[in-house]
């Protein structure tokens, strides 16, 4: 759960249509972003009608920096009123995270970067953002081997030589 | 012991504490080894020493990894990269012994290959069933054993292609008889052996679950004895049945829920089966016309080569199939069964349509029976939403047939390179119809005769895929005189001199032919072929073998460019031309490159295919 700090009402307008949001990084940055904007995370959405059932504002500190998180509200700009099968909790999970094109070319970040946006994503409940980052970071590692794998990941291999070749072996039938 | 945060902070201090720590292990063996014990108990001292130090340097880099940003992503968001990966990049198929030798034993395994990269990746792969129900019997009864286990109880689709089970692998069978129960879907492709143990398990076994059957047999012309029948299947809810090439017990089957209906018992159609071949068993016409009756829930319907003949007595028997789903329809087989067919069914307008019509008759003119009842949907149709913007005529490879689609393109798209038609996804064709007859020899009249009967006035597009046949410029402007409103026009391996002159032709309102032949003496573009046109797109053309074939010499295929320059001074020039995989001489290609500039003011090099850049290279 994250942090929550009352706040002044005159500090976060939450009156009238466009209401904002007072979003806290983990580096202490402020960011003001409207509610509508940020609808798209279930988490947000949650923590909104806690306030609305409190009758009071509250900033959100949320765990992650702010350069992260802005790159969170640029997604969640750009599909601002958009329908995404995959953020609607009503509707069956759909088979295969679909392509778009964008996504590609937003998620066109280093490893690092794609993992700590994924991470947010999945803190935020952003299902079509983890969908789109998951397909990304299956792409880094589609065709490759185990070797490969691990340095494009940054893994060690910690298995014992035995393990390695369980449960089963690397040969087909 | 732990590490306190000064040692985390001090490289020195880690290599201090280790250096003694291996002092004080190793010293006293040294001491032994002077005490003069075996040197054997020493070796075994050390080794020990060594498994330790293995298992150490194993738990640091689980350590290592679980500090790593990979390694601090949540379970279930890892297990999602596995599912992706896994949906899109599936173990590959059966390698042979003789290719397994040559190529690298990872690489079969594919997706598989995440659970050999750390323990957190296999324990997250292990503690996620979903991702082992996909099976692939084509990895041999130890892998169907092993995704078996690790799916643990959740439902399982069985797929592969069983090409090289030279007979049915009795492990396979019997974990497809022992988990009959669980399996969701089955979808495979062998042949009669393997496919028999399949189907003989589903003669004497309950699915339950089992919602897709989808079996393909490989042979093309199986004999008696390797003709594979489903004879009976107990699967209530079977919802998706696809068999090729295997003959089934039409009346033996659960028909009322099914969704989808595939059926292609042989791959030949009648004409050429008219020498021979054994039967196949295809229920009489009016037990078919009652099965199809009762499907009152399909939304794909598939019949190729298996439609009953329509005895005379049964024709306008006023029998009618309500389909009230149905979103796609193919029919393959004799037109005057398609016919008869065409005539029960009732479907949505909206429903697309493909009829793969074949005759006897070498003229063409019983296949264009159909014709009418297409027309007459297709104005119903076009008096609704539906308004066909695209068609392709294609002309078949193998039996010289015309293949002829005609869909609807919604959301219009100008992406510069005439791409939409590389969509010919069959979900997007609202109507193709295909004839076939070995004894065509010109299906340009036939093609004419219903590019006229149809209402092709708001085709934006059109695409003309030729492989033998000429169209003349006479057969273009007959043909296409009613398509003005066409913009884009695509032209594979298809003579395109004809068409230049067809471009530049003057078409007369009262003459049938639609030409006046070497005519320009009206000049205004209304009465052009496709006043409209603005791109062209020219693909797998040899310009006439890159042979200057008319004045001036100089400038490569001048019908083609002096067409181009005739409609731009009639203020109807094309804008764009795209010529992938064209044949020409490099010595034309500069030559082509200064006329089209001249004329079209562009060429982008970037567009160019892998050919043109050959022959630039070449050039160079």
């Amino acid at each position: 759960m994250p942090t929550i700090v009352s706040v002044d009402d005159s500090t976060v307008p939450g009156e009238g249509s466009s209401r904002l949001l007072l979003l806290v990084s983990s580096d202490n940055k402020h960011i003001v972003v409207e509610e509508d904007i940020m609808s798209r995370s279930r988490f947000i959405s949650k923590q909104v009608e806690g306030f609305e059932a409190t009758s009071q504002r509250h900033a959100i500190l949320l765990p992650f920096s702010s350069f992260v998180l802005n790159k969170v509200i640029e997604y969640c700009s750009h599909y601002r009123g958009y329908y995404l099968l995959e953020d609607d909790p009503d509707a069956a999970p759909p088979g295969r995270s679909p392509v778009r094109e964008w996504d590609q070319e937003f998620l066109d970040v280093d490893r690092n970067m794609l993992l700590r946006i994924i991470k947010a994503a999945h803190y935020l409940e952003i299902k079509s953002l983890v969908g789109s980052c998951a397909r990304a970071i299956a792409d880094m590692i589609r065709g490759k081997t185990t070797e490969e794998m691990r340095e494009i990941l940054g893994v060690e291999n910690d298995f014992t030589p035995e393990e390695e070749h369980s449960p089963s072996s690397k040969c087909t039938g | 012991m732990g590490l306190d945060h000064a040692t985390m902070q001090d490289d020195d201090s880690a290599q201090s504490f280790w250096k003694t720590a291996l002092n004080e292990r190793l010293s006293p063996l040294q001491e032994s080894n002077a005490g003069n014990p075996s040197r054997r108990d020493v070796q075994d001292a050390l080794d020990a020493e060594d498994a330790v130090l293995r298992d150490v340097l194993l738990s640091i880099r689980s350590r290592q990894n679980a500090f790593s940003p990979i390694g601090t992503l949540p379970p279930e968001v890892l297990a999602m990269v596995f599912k992706i990966y896994a949906d899109e990049f599936p173990p590959e198929s059966y390698l042979t012994p003789s290719e397994g030798s040559a190529l690298d034993p990872w690489k079969g395994l594919a997706w598989v290959l995440v659970t050999y990269v750390c323990r957190r990746w296999r324990e997250v792969a292990l503690e996620h069933p979903s991702l082992w129900r996909r099976i692939n019997l084509e990895h041999g009864p130890r892998w169907t054993r092993e995704f078996i286990s690790r799916a643990k109880a959740i439902p399982l689709v069985f797929q592969g292609q069983a090409l090289f089970l030279a007979s049915p692998n009795p492990v396979i069978t019997e974990l497809l008889h022992a988990n009959l129960q669980r399996i969701q879907s089955i979808s495979v492709e062998g042949n009669h052996h393997a496919l028999k143990a399949i189907t003989n398990a589903l003669a004497i076994l309950a699915a339950p679950i089992l919602h897709v059957l989808d079996i393909k047999q490989f042979y093309y012309r199986p004999t008696p004895d390797e003709r594979v029948t489903l004879a009976h299947i107990s699967a209530p809810r079977l919802t998706h049945l696809k068999l090729d090439g295997v003959q089934f017990m039409w009346s033996a089957f659960p028909m009322g829920n099914l969704t989808h209906l595939y059926i292609t018992v042989e791959h030949r159609p009648a004409w050429a089966r008219r020498h021979g071949g054994e039967p196949i068993f295809i229920p009489g016409h009016d037990k078919f016309i009652s099965l199809l009756a009762q499907m009152t829930r399909l939304e794909n319907l598939h019949l190729s080569n298996c439609i009953p003949s329509c005895p005379t007595s049964s024709i306008n028997d006023g029998r009618f199939i309500k389909l009230p789903h149905l979103a796609a329809l193919k029919l393959n087989g004799a037109t005057v069964d398609i016919v008869d067919l065409m005539r029960r069914i009732t479907m949505p307008l909206t429903a697309t349509i493909h009829l793969v019509c074949s005759s006897d008759d070498s003229s063409g003119e019983e296949c264009l029976s159909v014709l009418p009842f297409i027309t007459g949907r297709l104005s119903a149709t076009t008096g609704e939403s539906i308004r066909f913007r695209v068609l392709t005529i294609t002309e078949g490879e193998q039996f010289e047939s015309l293949g002829f689609r005609v869909r609807d393109c919604c959301v219009w798209k100008d992406n510069g390179n005439a791409q939409l038609f590389a969509s010919r996804a069959a979900g997007e064709v609202n109507l193709q119809l295909d004839w076939g007859n070995p004894d065509f020899r010109d299906v340009v009249p036939i093609a004419r005769r219903i590019c006229k009967a149809l209402p092709l006035q708001d085709v934006e597009a059109l695409g003309v895929l030729g492989q033998q046949q000429t169209w003349h410029a006479g057969d273009w402007v007959d043909a296409f005189r009613s398509c003005r409103a066409v913009r884009y026009l695509q032209i594979l391996n298809a003579e395109t001199s004809s068409l230049s002159d067809a471009l530049m032709q003057t078409i007369r309102e009262d003459d049938s032919a639609g030409l006046e032949l070497g005519a320009k003496c009206d000049r205004t573009m209304d009465r052009m072929l496709f006043p409209k046109l603005q791109t062209v797109y020219v693909e797998g053309h040899t310009f006439e073998h890159g042979e200057p074939i008319r004045d001036p010499p100089e400038v490569f295929d001048a019908a083609f460019l002096q067409c181009l320059q005739d409609r731009k001074e009639r203020n109807a020039g094309i804008q764009k031309l795209y010529l992938v995989n064209c044949d020409m001489k490099v010595e034309f290609y500069q030559a082509y490159q200064d006329a089209v500039v001249d004329l079209l003011g562009w060429w982008d090099e970037d567009f160019m295919s892998e050919s043109d850049e050959e022959i630039e290279e070449e050039h160079e």
